[in-house]
């Protein structure tokens, strides 16, 4: 499964707003970005962590460790109040290019 | 910005856990997904590889992630340092060799900052003031040029009532007196005293009781920290206590803090007292009341400016009341010429007149020497650094095919030197502390406080880094500049022919620079060795004591212009009292007082009758006249064997200016042969200062007492005939029988009840003093020859490394020749005399900086004999010709030891 090349620039965006949503652990990132978006997007782990130590690097995500369901110790990424900050501007930034983007490929036939 | 500095600083503090979290993060991620595989129906090792594949590289995605938090860069920081560590352990000879070189070298430079930042950039030890506390001090014409001139209390005045100018102003003036108190051994301290705002100006505060405030009249003084550990062994009832100054009751109100010495440098042992300025004339009423003893600093008003004061100050002095020197019987020497002032900044040793134009220009003579210091350094560890690098030149050619960027490789190698550097820095500190031990010991104590703190420390680490990229990066960059075949290919020649160059440039500089160097370190050698021979021990040193006595009035520096006439004779006629009461004393065989001057020059005199005889030079001889009194030739053990001693009525000649003098029995023989030396004369004829000198006796042998060295040429001469340098103390010289040890409180006790006002400067055997005096030649000749060794060794050093490098660059060219059939001798000679031509170089070009630098030496400091220069000239050149041909010789010789097959094999 290939993805569309946008997602470089989107990754950050995605992983800010699924993290929105509840803490989770890198594994089932990968998996809620799979089903969340109908199996169109597959990011793999050599994007996805490097994506997170560097959000947590700029202080947007706080990693913690936490028991999960199955009752292992996993690392926990959760938003940061930066973080929440973040995700509203790039959101907005987001939604003004992808309008401009509509427009203009709705003008012209 | 912070929150993000403070998580950088978290994930480099907690690398290592960072690197674990992510590796079991990991594992669990690949653990799932082969689980969620394994679900699908896949066979749990098929799931396994499948999941990796997903995953993609871990080692790969752990480097990501290293650099997503910015710790990368450190992690192969840490591993060039370790890689380092592992080089420089494969070769520990050239590493220690690296680190002590450098060391020294930067140690020189930080010892120079230590001086340099002690003198210009600090206020006198102790003290806190802000840049508004001034210094204002007085000058006037002498010789031709300005010299120090305190104030009178008028003058004081003058300078406080500029309230434009200045806010506050303190005056203070100093003078050495014996103090005595119950349980305690009488001693001798410097009282200043001081005006009201004096500490306050300084910011001073007393450690216990209080200091000198503006309301004291009252005789109460403030104790040194020194005299209250020293004379009261700390005693905690201290503040309340009367001592006797003078026998005057003085109440102790306060301790000063340690460190504190005063506003200038008064007393060198640190045994100080602080008193109120209107308590003087209590402690010393025969001192005039405008007599120019005083000294000042001042605060200046907010908005004005040092200049502004400055010029202000200077109208002030010219009108000044400036005192007529007072009928003084030194002559018009002591009268004030053309007095100025300046305003000046508060530092440690600023007193003299243009005191900071001659530390700027000492800061950049400092500065030159050290950048010169550093570059030779520099250049030695950079031939040995090359050296190095030049055996690596394989490794850094196979890792530069690998792949491996240039500037990683040049990190790598500035990483290396870097390191050294830093240890050399720590190597450094170490010297430059003992350094400062070495010259404390040797000097006893400066005029400010040597500084070393943490501004040295953060010099001497900014040198070393300097350093540090000046010697590594040049030969990372040649190392790493080849192509990679042609190094594989170990075709050495080609890797520095530039580099060459320069190196052989710097040794030639160098050579030239130290060689001066080491003339004049060697000529003071030779004077210091001579001086050492030229002071045995008196033979009965240890019966003859030296008792020093204070003059009231007296200004060090300044001269005793306080006095008058009157003043004088008194003190003179009470002098004579006490001298003939210590003559009473059990115990004392002889005592006399001898004016503490200096041996007086007598130059170009010749016989009055007959010429002179032909060995003596310019026809003239050159004596040195040693003051004496009545019984002063015995008492040093020096019986007069042919005529008289000199005598009281001998002071009568002095006017006449037909001087009376005694002479040694060597002189005599070769002036006038066998015939009767009593009543020859010698004559100066010259039209301006024409004297006679008439022998009117003959001394036996030469003994030395202090400050009088063995000389052939000394004469004794009555004692006033030195014009121009008034005493500022007293000399009273006892023979004793007894142990002098246990005469010498019984000695305070009789000066304490016959002069009361004058202070003990000193009272020690002369075996004592001639023995400290010995040691100080000594430490000067360990010091000089010291430094005269490391310098030649770092010229030694220079040529070897670049010889060395040299042969390690012709390796195969020697195989070659050696294998059509060169000798080895050829080969080494080859080698030896290339070393042999730098050196040669060096010398010349160096030869005439030493001469004129011989020059230089020779006129400040006379001691250095001119006798023996050319001699001193032929063994260094000899001397760094001999360094030069062993330090070219040795690793010439290696090359010889090159083995063609083995070489050839190589190519």
């Amino acid at each position: 499964m290939t993805n569309p090349n946008f997602l470089t620039g989107t990754l950050e965006l995605i992983v800010l707003q699924l993290l929105r949503a509840e803490p989770t652990n890198g594994y089932d990132l990968t998996l809620r970005i799979q089903a969340l978006s109908r199996d169109v997007l597959n990011v793999n782990a050599g994007s996805l962590y490097p994506a997170l130590y560097r959000l947590e690097q700029r202080g947007l995500l706080k990693a913690s460790w936490a028991e999960s369901e199955n009752g292992r110790r996993t690392k926990v990424y959760a938003l940061t109040a930066a973080g929440r900050k973040q995700l509203a501007e790039q959101r907005a930034s987001y939604e003004r290019f992808s309008n401009a983007l509509a427009t203009i490929l709705d003008a012209t036939p | 910005m912070i929150t993000r500095a403070l998580l950088w600083i978290r994930s480099v503090l907690f690398r290592r856990r960072l690197e674990d979290e992510m590796r079991s993060e990991m594992a669990q991620h690949l653990e799932r997904a082969t689980a969620r595989l394994e679900a699908r129906g896949l066979a749990r090792e098929d799931a396994r590889r499948e999941a990796l594949h997903e995953f993609g590289r871990v080692s790969y995605l752990q480097e990501e992630g290293r650099i997503a938090r910015g710790t990368h860069g450190l992690d192969s920081f840490v591993s060039d340092l370790r890689f380092a560590v592992r080089h420089f352990a494969r070769n520990p000879l050239s590493t220690l060799t690296i680190v002590v070189v450098l060391s020294i070298g930067i140690a020189i430079n930080v010892v120079m900052f230590t001086v340099v930042h002690s003198v210009t950039g600090q206020p006198p030890s102790g003290v806190t003031v802000s840049d508004d506390v001034v210094r204002i001090r007085g000058s006037q014409l002498r010789d031709g040029s300005r010299a120090e001139r305190p104030f009178s209390l008028g003058e004081v005045e003058d300078y406080a009532s500029l309230g434009t100018q200045f806010a506050a102003l303190a005056a203070w003036t100093s003078q050495p007196v014996t103090a005595s108190a119950p349980g305690v051994r009488d001693f001798t301290v410097t009282a200043t005293f001081v005006s009201g705002d004096y500490f306050n100006l300084l910011g001073v505060q007393a450690v216990r009781g209080r200091t000198i405030a503006p309301g004291d009249a009252a005789p109460v003084a403030l104790l040194s920290h020194a005299a209250w550990e020293r004379s009261f062994s700390l005693d905690p009832d201290i503040i309340g206590r009367t001592i006797l100054l003078a026998d005057v009751p003085v109440t102790i109100v306060g301790i000063a803090p340690v460190r504190f010495r005063g506003a200038a440098w008064e007393a060198r042992d640190d045994m100080q007292l602080w008193l109120p300025l209107p308590s003087r004339t209590q402690l010393f009423p025969d001192i005039p009341r405008d007599a120019p003893l005083f000294f000042a600093i001042a605060r200046l008003q907010p908005g004005t400016t040092r200049a502004a004061a400055d010029a202000a100050a200077k109208v002030v002095a010219k009108r000044s009341r400036a005192p007529k020197a007072p009928d003084s019987e030194e002559g018009d020497a002591l009268l004030t010429r053309d007095p100025s002032v300046e305003v000046a900044p508060l530092l440690a040793d600023n007193l003299e007149p243009g005191a900071e134009v001659q530390l700027r220009d000492a800061t950049v003579a400092f500065a030159i020497l050290g950048m010169l210091t550093l570059l030779v350094t520099c250049a030695n560890v950079g031939s040995l650094q090359t050296g190095l690098a030049l055996a690596r030149r394989r490794e850094l050619a196979i890792r530069l095919s690998l792949g491996a960027h240039r500037y990683r490789v040049v990190r790598q190698l500035v990483t290396e030197s870097l390191f050294l550097a830093l240890i050399a820095a720590g190597g450094a500190v170490l010297v430059t502390l003992l350094l400062i031990r070495a010259l404390l010991m040797i000097v006893g104590a400066f005029s400010f406080e040597l500084v070393f703190d943490e501004t040295a420390v953060a010099f001497s680490f900014v040198m070393a880094l300097l350093a540090g990229l000046l010697f590594g990066l040049s030969p990372a960059l040649h190392a790493t500049r080849l192509g990679v075949a042609p190094a594989l290919r170990d075709a050495a020649g080609a890797v520095a022919s530039g580099r060459t160059r320069l190196q052989r440039g710097l040794v030639v500089a160098q050579i030239a620079l130290t060689q001066p160097l080491a003339v004049c370190l060697a000529a003071l050698v030779v004077a210091a060795i001579a001086q050492y021979r030229d002071n045995p021990r008196n033979p009965n040193g240890e019966h003859i004591i030296h008792l020093r006595l204070s003059s009231a009035g007296a200004v060090a520096g300044g001269g005793a212009m306080a006095r008058d006439r009157a003043a004088l004779e008194k003190e003179g006629r009470e002098r004579e009292q006490l001298v003939d009461a210590l003559r009473e004393l059990p115990g004392v065989t002889h005592a006399t007082l001898i004016p503490d001057r200096a041996p007086i020059r007598l130059e170009a005199f010749s016989r009055a009758s007959g010429g002179m005889p032909g060995d003596e030079q310019g026809g003239a001889v050159y004596l040195v006249g040693r003051a004496s009194k009545p019984g002063y030739l015995d008492l040093i053990g020096t019986p007069v064997v042919l005529g008289r001693e000199i005598e009281l009525a001998d002071s009568a000649g002095v006017r006449a200016r037909t001087i009376p003098v005694v002479v040694g029995e060597d002189m005599a023989r070769r002036l006038w042969g066998s015939a009767n030396p009593i009543g020859q004369r010698l004559q100066r004829s010259s039209d301006s200062d024409a004297m006679t000198l008439e022998v009117v006796g003959v001394y036996k042998s030469q003994v030395t007492a202090l400050g009088h060295a063995r000389n052939p040429f000394a004469v004794y001469v009555p004692p006033d005939l030195s014009l121009d340098s008034p005493a500022t103390s007293q000399l009273i010289l006892l023979r004793v029988s007894a142990p002098a040890e246990s005469m010498t409180q019984t000695i305070r006790e009789v000066v304490r009840a016959e002069a009361p006002r004058a202070a003990v400067m000193e009272l020690r055997t002369l075996a004592s003093l001639q023995d400290q005096e010995r040691f100080i030649l000594w430490g000067g000749i360990a010091l000089f020859s010291g430094v005269g060794v490391v310098v030649l060794l770092l010229c030694a050093l220079g040529l070897y490394a670049v010889i060395a490098f040299a042969v390690g660059q012709r390796t195969s060219e020697i195989a070659v020749r050696m294998a059509i059939g060169a000798r080895a001798r050829q080969i080494v000679r080859g080698f030896a005399v290339e070393g042999l031509r730098l050196s040669a170089i060096g010398v010349a070009v160096g030869l005439p900086i030493s001469i004129l630098g011989l020059r230089q030496l020779l006129s400040i400091s006379p001691e250095v004999p001119d006798v023996s220069l050319p001699i001193v000239i032929a063994v260094v050149v000899i001397g760094v010709g001999g360094v030069a041909a062993l330090a070219s010789w040795i690793p010439a010789r290696r090359a010889a030891a090159v083995d063609p097959a083995v070489i050839l094999r190589r190519e």
